[in-house]
C-alpha cells in the first residue's frame, strides 16, 4: 500500500457518525455499511488531504494498536472502501 | 444474530435518536387527489434561503434520510438548488412525487444533481381511468409510467406506492405486473386515513370486505401485500408502537416541526430555532407522544381484539378520533382480515409466527 496516497470519499457517499460509528449510504447499492470504531476513524479522516501515512499516524494516536495491526487493517479497509465505490 | 446495522438502528430507536426527517417542500401540486391528506393553511411557504437554513439545521441534527416530499416537491422552481444542497450537506434523498412532471431530461437532472436513494412514485391505479380519475388529471398515469421508465433508464430505484381504495382494489395485481416490467418495487397500504384537518371523507374509500379478505389471505396477493403470511406484532415491554417522535421527524412547507408525518402536532417551527437538539430533548409534546407510543404497544393494542394485526397510526387516531391511542374503524377491519388469514395459515400449517422469526414492521422502523 502507497502510505503517500490521498484519498478522497465519494460524492456520491451519504454518511452520519452515530455513538461513533459512521453509517455510510451509496445510492447504487442497496446496503448501509457500519463501520466499526476504528474504521470511522479512518473514514473520518479521509478528507481529500491527508495522506494515508498520516491517517495511519492518527490512527495509532487514538487507539491502543501496534503498527503492524493497524498498517493490516487499514490496507484490508482501504481495499474494501475502494471496492464499494465509497472512496477514491 | 441482529448486524451492525440492525443493532445501530435499534440502538437509535430505544435512545430516540433521529437518523430520518420529511420535509414537505410545499403544499401546491399538480394533481387534486379526492382524498389527499394535505391541508394547505394559506401561510407562506418557506422559501429558498429558509429551506436551505433547514437543512443546514437538520444536518446538524445528524439526520441521514431525507424525504423530500409535497404537494408535489417538482413544482418548486429551486427544488433542484435545494436538492443539490441536500446532496452536499450528506443526506441520502428519497423523493416523493407524482411523477407527473418526469420526462427524460428531467430524469437526468434528478439523477446528476440529486442522486436519490429511491423514488417514491405514488399510484392509485392500473388504468388511465382509475389513476386519472382520483388525481383529476388526465393523462396522469400515462406520465406517471413514463417517468418510471425515465427513471429506471438512469438507473434510478424507484417504489411506487398505492394507497388501496374501493376504486382501484381489484387492480391491485395489475398495478403489481406493472411495476414487475418496469423494474420498480411497489407497496400497497390497505389502511386509508383522513386528512390533516381531521376531514374524515376519504376514509368512505377504504376497500372492501371481500377485497381485504383476498388481499390478506389470497395466495396470488402473496408478493403484492410482501408478507406471505400477515405477521403478527411482537413489541417487547416497554417498546414503542412506532417511531414517531423518536426515529424521524417531519417538517411543514410553513416550517413547522411534527413527530411524524401523520402525527401533526406541533412541536416547534425550524425557523424559529438555532439548533433542533434542546427541542428534540425538551418539547412536551414530542416527550408525551413517545410515552403514548409505548402505552399504545403495551395497553391499547393489548386490551384490543387483534391487537397485534394492527399497524397502528397514532397519528390517524388523533385525527380521527381526537386521542391518538384510540382504536380506529380502518385498522380493526384491517386487523379482523390480517387476524383470520394468519389463523388459517397456523392451522393449515402448524407452524406459528414465532418459528419464522418474522414479526409485523413497524412504521418509522
Amino acid at each position: 500500500m502507497d502510505l503517500s496516497t490521498i484519498l478522497t470519499k465519494s460524492p456520491d457517499a451519504a454518511f452520519r457518525t452515530y455513538d461513533g460509528q459512521a453509517t455510510i449510504v451509496l445510492p447504487s447499492r442497496a446496503q448501509v455499511s457500519v463501520l466499526n470504531e476504528v474504521g470511522s476513524a479512518v473514514w473520518e479522516r479521509i478528507d481529500g488531504r491527508r495522506t494515508l501515512q498520516e491517517i495511519l499516524d492518527g490512527i495509532l494516536e487514538e487507539f491502543d494498536i501496534t503498527r503492524d495491526q493497524a498498517l493490516g487493517d487499514l490496507e484490508t479497509f482501504v481495499a474494501d472502501l475502494r471496492a464499494q465505490g465509497m472512496v477514491s | 444474530m441482529a448486524n451492525a446495522l440492525e443493532k445501530l438502528t435499534t440502538k437509535n430507536w430505544n435512545n430516540a435518536v433521529p437518523m430520518s426527517a420529511l420535509f414537505e417542500l410545499t403544499f401546491v401540486c399538480n394533481h387534486a387527489c379526492s382524498f389527499c391528506y394535505n391541508c394547505p393553511t394559506g401561510q407562506k411557504e418557506m422559501n429558498t434561503a429558509e429551506v436551505i437554513d433547514a437543512l443546514h439545521k437538520l444536518a446538524e441534527f445528524n439526520v441521514l434520510y431525507l424525504t423530500l416530499t409535497g404537494g408535489e416537491p417538482l413544482v418548486r422552481r429551486d427544488f433542484f438548488e435545494i436538492a443539490a444542497e441536500a446532496r452536499r450537506l450528506g443526506f441520502a434523498l428519497r423523493i416523493y412525487t407524482n411523477g407527473y412532471l418526469i420526462d427524460e431530461a428531467m430524469a437526468k437532472k434528478i439523477k446528476q444533481i440529486a442522486n436519490p436513494l429511491e423514488m417514491e412514485i405514488s399510484i392509485h391505479g392500473a388504468k388511465p381511468e382509475t389513476h386519472d380519475k382520483l388525481t383529476c388529471v388526465p393523462g396522469s398515469l400515462k406520465r406517471l409510467l413514463a417517468g418510471v421508465g425515465f427513471l429506471r433508464a438512469e438507473g434510478i430505484k424507484v417504489n411506487l406506492k398505492c394507497p388501496v381504495t374501493k376504486d382501484n382494489q381489484w387492480e391491485v395485481l395489475d398495478m403489481e405486473r406493472i411495476a414487475n416490467e418496469l423494474g420498480a418495487r411497489i407497496q400497497f397500504d390497505t389502511v386509508i386515513t383522513p386528512r390533516d384537518d381531521g376531514d374524515k371523507d376519504p376514509v368512505s374509500l377504504m376497500s372492501s370486505d371481500d377485497f381485504l379478505e383476498k388481499f390478506w389471505s389470497d395466495d396470488a396477493y402473496k408478493t403484492a401485500r410482501k408478507e406471505p403470511v400477515p405477521l403478527p406484532r411482537n413489541d417487547a415491554p416497554g417498546e414503542a408502537v412506532c417511531g414517531t417522535g423518536r426515529s424521524g421527524l417531519a417538517i411543514d412547507p410553513y416550517g413547522n416541526i411534527y413527530p411524524c408525518v401523520q402525527l401533526r402536532r406541533k412541536a416547534g417551527n425550524i425557523r424559529e430555532l438555532a439548533t433542533l437538539r434542546d427541542m428534540w430533548r425538551t418539547s412536551p409534546v414530542l416527550i408525551q407522544v413517545r410515552r403514548e407510543a409505548v402505552e399504545v404497544a403495551e395497553q391499547t393494542l393489548k386490551q384490543t381484539k387483534n391487537g397485534d394485526q394492527c399497524g397502528f397510526c397514532m397519528g390517524v387516531a388523533d385525527l380521527q378520533l381526537g386521542d391518538p391511542k384510540a382504536i380506529y374503524p380502518q385498522i380493526a377491519r384491517n386487523a379482523e382480515f390480517r387476524a383470520r388469514a394468519y389463523s388459517a395459515w397456523k392451522e393449515q400449517t402448524g407452524s406459528s409466527a414465532e418459528e419464522t422469526g418474522g414479526v409485523l414492521t413497524k412504521c418509522g422502523m
